[in-house]
């Protein structure tokens, strides 16, 4: 039996490797832009969130793409060491917006009309622009985010990821090494930017804004501006051709009778330039009213951010199962990035871990510790030059806000005390295999006593489980079971062990989750690609 | 000569406490008069809060400053090996005492007087309905005095607070900062030197919470008050003891090159994450211990400080781009509000001013 599932799991890996027409595992990489100058947009817009809604939220958009959209989280900017930055924002916003850049040092900000001074930093008017600049000294994983009223605008959605490939004479790769030390390589790299939001914060600040939010507000008072502007349109249109209709030659008509025209169309054209009057003065208290929210929404006075309750939890910008989804689907336009890592055995994948959000977040990866190496863009090094040797194994990453992490992930069976790819004590090794257990059946749970599954009437499977136990190998689903595993692979969850923080608004499975695959050998991971 | 004896007699025991003391040890370097009562703060958006706060005052309590929040910094001095005294006084209506966390926990002379249970007892636990009131022995409500030895202070940086139903207490705003250099401008031993020392102290207040305390309605549901502090919600958020409004003045004014040794204490009930604006912080020490590897200390732009919690770090001041710079320090668990005002809260500013470059 074994030999049979070990002899599929090998034909389905050639299948497979053949079918996606590569000799080798690519690596992946994040998504994100390169600059080293970027043109970043503040602007309003929806996201989806996986309980069905959609949330009005503020984020930065790429101006240079194709077509200029919003995203959350704002676009990852990759630089390289060294490199000269330079952000130019400009501001779609009804409010002023800027940037910080925590860890980097002298960053400067224009001081261009458009822009104006901040609390922290130079911030871009409502319609204005800003630019800032600083040199990427160090590699690393940071993030950057608004620092305009950030108790608010952080909710919003103004955040995003940086990374600082390494540049110098020990590093080997820079796509495959996080900093100036060869212990810091790895296979592949995946970004977790951790988020939450409270939806009433941002009912609230929808209402207050355009353009969907004021008229809201304005319905609710029985003000329609679209439709006042209309009808003001449509009754200076009506008095114009009534003026017109007015003064007409009427040479058929003799003066007296010329006369009482004049009179009853002077009544009418009186009339509809009450309308007008009328539909004018309704417009101005409307747009006075908009001018007024506006004016609360600029003050700050809109939403109460000292209580809140987020009830939403991202990673990425995606609730959990969403956050399973490729990158870039075209249904969540506003949401482009995804987090399904996947590695094969004896890889090892690197963790960008950005605590973007206001809370802390205990990140718990199952399926084996991670060795944290990095915080705030810097090694854990007992000395320059030593590397990561104060390195943390942790199986739950506390992540504070507004602090980075890199930690990096391995796997390869070894601690299960059993051979994962169900081999015969004479079959050869797999690449990266814990030969210790090559061979070894299932532990027995006494002498005498074989492990025993249940009957199969009584048993239910996960919806991700192969069929079979063993790496690379599948069996049928049994009749009624879904089976989402393509390839035979593990797969672990990683998530917030805060377990409420694994819904979508009360609703679970959701919220900051993912799904870890453990691939076997042959399987292709396709690149990111930007 | 009557009176004489019977002052004494009522003195009683803090009389011969103090006299033991005078007596064993030499002259105390680190000796301080607190008082605790009862005081007014206004808020930013001009809401008035009851507190409770400790004065500072001359020997035995004859002339007493104002209350504050947080109380009175605490100094042992660098190399001090007599330790320190605290003598308190109490015009609260409640029993109050004076624990530090991280220092050992100080006796009264007679050693089962710590804890004092919810009926005023010490010593063994006799009744089912006894829960614990006071990790140490209390100084009484009502004009009550209580004096507090601590032989040898550990050098660093700490949190006092009151020891008696702290979850009330403390963030009435029973509490303020110990601090002790190992050396000179050192924190501590093997740690780097600084030219200046700020301290930082994160603190909450809950406006509905304290008028329930000071109003008599804690704790009690057919007055309407709450029954804990379950439903906490503060609303107000400081930095030693003040919301932030434009316009305060920085909380420090530093040259470029300056080492500013930052002492950041929570005497919140919430976790902080407190983060700098421009560059990154070495953290050196947690709860009043050297992190090891002090040579290559850790570099962080934001920093756990969780309730309780005290940090040590050390910021080297610089301009950004050069210009002068207005460095800021933030809690980035986004405390950023006067009640709901935004642009407030725990938020505070470092100014650096670049050396002049003389003209030729």
């Amino acid at each position: 039996m074994k030999q049979t599932i070990r002899k599929l799991a090998q034909a389905t890996g050639v299948l497979m490797a053949l079918m996606l027409g590569a000799s080798q595992p690519a690596q992946a990489v994040i998504d994100g832009i390169t600059g080293p100058t970027f043109n970043l947009k503040a602007a309003p817009g929806y996201i989806s969130t996986a309980d069905g809604n959609s949330q009005y939220v503020w984020g930065y958009a790429d101006a240079d793409a194709a077509t200029v959209t919003m995203q959350y989280p704002g676009p990852t900017l990759i630089v390289n060491q060294g490199d000269t930055v330079t952000v130019n924002l400009s501001n779609a916003l009804p409010v002023p917006v800027s940037i910080i850049f925590p860890g980097q040092s002298d960053v400067s900000a224009s001081t261009n009309l458009g822009s104006q001074a901040g609390l922290v930093t130079r911030e871009a008017s409502s319609a204005g622009s800003v630019s800032y600049s600083f040199v990427a000294t160090e590699p690393g994983t940071y993030m950057y985010h608004s620092a305009t009223q950030q108790a608010l605008q952080l909710e919003m959605g103004l955040v995003g990821a940086l990374i600082v490939r390494p540049v110098g004479i020990t590093v080997l790769d820079p796509l495959h090494q996080a900093y100036e030390h060869v212990d810091t390589s790895f296979d592949y790299e995946y970004l977790f930017l951790l988020s939450e939001m409270d939806p009433d914060v941002h009912a609230q600040v929808e209402k207050h804004s355009l353009p969907g939010g004021i008229l809201f507000q304005l319905e609710a008072l029985g003000l329609d501006r679209a439709v006042l502007e209309t009808q003001l349109e449509q009754a200076m249109a009506d008095v114009l051709t009534q003026a017109l209709f007015l003064n007409e030659p009427h040479p058929e008509l003799t003066p007296l009778q010329n006369s009482q025209r004049i009179l009853e169309q002077t009544y009418i054209l009186d009339a509809l330039v009450h309308i007008q009057l009328d539909l004018a003065g309704q417009l101005t208290a409307v747009l006075t009213q908009i001018a007024l929210l506006e004016q609360q929404l600029l003050a700050g006075a809109v939403v109460d951010m000292s209580t809140y309750t987020p009830t939403l939890w991202f990673i990425n910008g995606r609730n959990g199962p969403d956050t399973l989804l490729d990158a870039n689907v075209p249904w969540l336009p506003n949401q482009p990035y995804n987090i399904l890592p996947r590695m094969h055995p004896g890889e090892k994948l690197l963790m960008r871990v950005v605590s973007a959000g206001r809370d802390l977040h205990p990140f718990h990866t199952h399926g084996n510790n991670t060795w944290l190496i990095a915080r705030d863009g810097r090694m854990l090094e007992s000395a320059p030059g030593m590397g990561p040797d104060l390195a943390t194994s942790n199986y739950t990453l506390q992540t504070v806000p507004g602090a980075t992490y890199d930690a990096t992930f391995e796997w390869t069976g070894k601690g299960l005390n059993w051979d994962i790819y169900g081999h015969a004590p004479g079959d050869a090794l797999e690449p990266f295999e814990y030969a210790p257990d090559h061979g070894k059946a299932f532990p027995e749970i006494s002498a005498g006593n074989p492990l025993m599954l249940p009957n199969v009437l009584d048993l239910a499977e996960g919806q991700f489980y192969s069929g079979s136990p063993f790496l690379g190998s599948q069996e049928a689903p049994r009749p009624g079971q879904v089976k989402t595993n393509a390839f035979g692979g593990y797969f672990h969850m990683w998530h917030s062990h805060n377990e409420k923080e694994l819904t979508n608004d009360d609703i679970f499975p959701g919220g900051m989750l993912t799904l870890v695959i453990i691939e076997p050998h042959g399987v292709t991971i396709p690149d990111a690609t930007y | 000569m009557n009176s004489t004896a019977n002052t004494f007699r009522t003195c009683g025991k803090t009389m011969l406490m103090a006299t033991l003391l005078l007596a064993s040890a030499p002259a105390l370097a680190a000796e301080y008069w607190l008082r605790a009562e009862a005081l007014t703060v206004t808020m930013p958006d001009t809401n008035v809060v009851s507190m409770w706060g400790f004065s500072q005052c001359t020997a035995n309590h004859v002339i007493c400053a104002a209350p504050t929040v947080p109380g009175p910094a605490l100094n042992v001095p660098a190399g001090d090996a007599s330790g320190l005294t605290v003598h308190l006084n109490n015009t609260l209506t409640k029993p109050v005492s004076l624990v530090i966390n991280g220092q050992t926990l100080p006796e009264a002379l007679s050693p089962t007087s710590a804890p004092v249970w919810t009926d005023g007892a010490t010593g063994p636990r006799t009744n089912r309905t006894q829960r614990v009131r006071s990790f140490t022995h209390e100084a009484a409500a009502n004009g009550g005095n209580a004096d507090y030895n601590w032989p040898v202070i550990k050098s660093g940086t700490y949190l006092y607070q009151s020891g008696t139903h702290p979850q009330v207490q403390v963030q009435m705003g029973l509490y303020g900062a110990l601090t002790s250099d190992a050396a000179t401008n050192q924190p501590y031993t093997g740690s780097a030197t600084y030219d200046s020392a700020l301290t930082l102290l994160f603190s909450e207040i809950d406006p509905a919470l304290h008028a329930a305390v000071t109003g008599g309605t804690y704790g009690n549901v057919s007055l309407g008050g709450p029954t804990s502090t379950l439903d906490y919600n503060p609303k107000y958020l400081l930095i030693n003891g003040k919301g932030f409004e434009s316009g305060d003045v920085p909380l420090a004014t530093l040259t470029e090159g300056d080492t500013v040794l930052l002492r950041l204490l929570n005497a919140g009930l919430r976790s902080r994450a407190p983060m700098i604006s421009n560059g990154h912080i070495s953290v050196i020490a947690e709860d009043g211990n050297l992190y090891p590897w002090a040579g290559n200390p850790r570099q962080q732009y934001s920093i756990f400080l969780p309730a309780a919690k005290t940090i040590d770090a050390l910021y080297v001041a610089q301009g950004v781009a050069g210009q002068n710079a207005r460095i800021a320090i933030y809690d980035r668990r986004l405390a950023l509000t006067n009640n709901a005002a935004l642009d407030g809260g725990m938020m505070g500013f470092m100014e650096v001013n670049l050396i002049p470059v003389p003209v030729p």
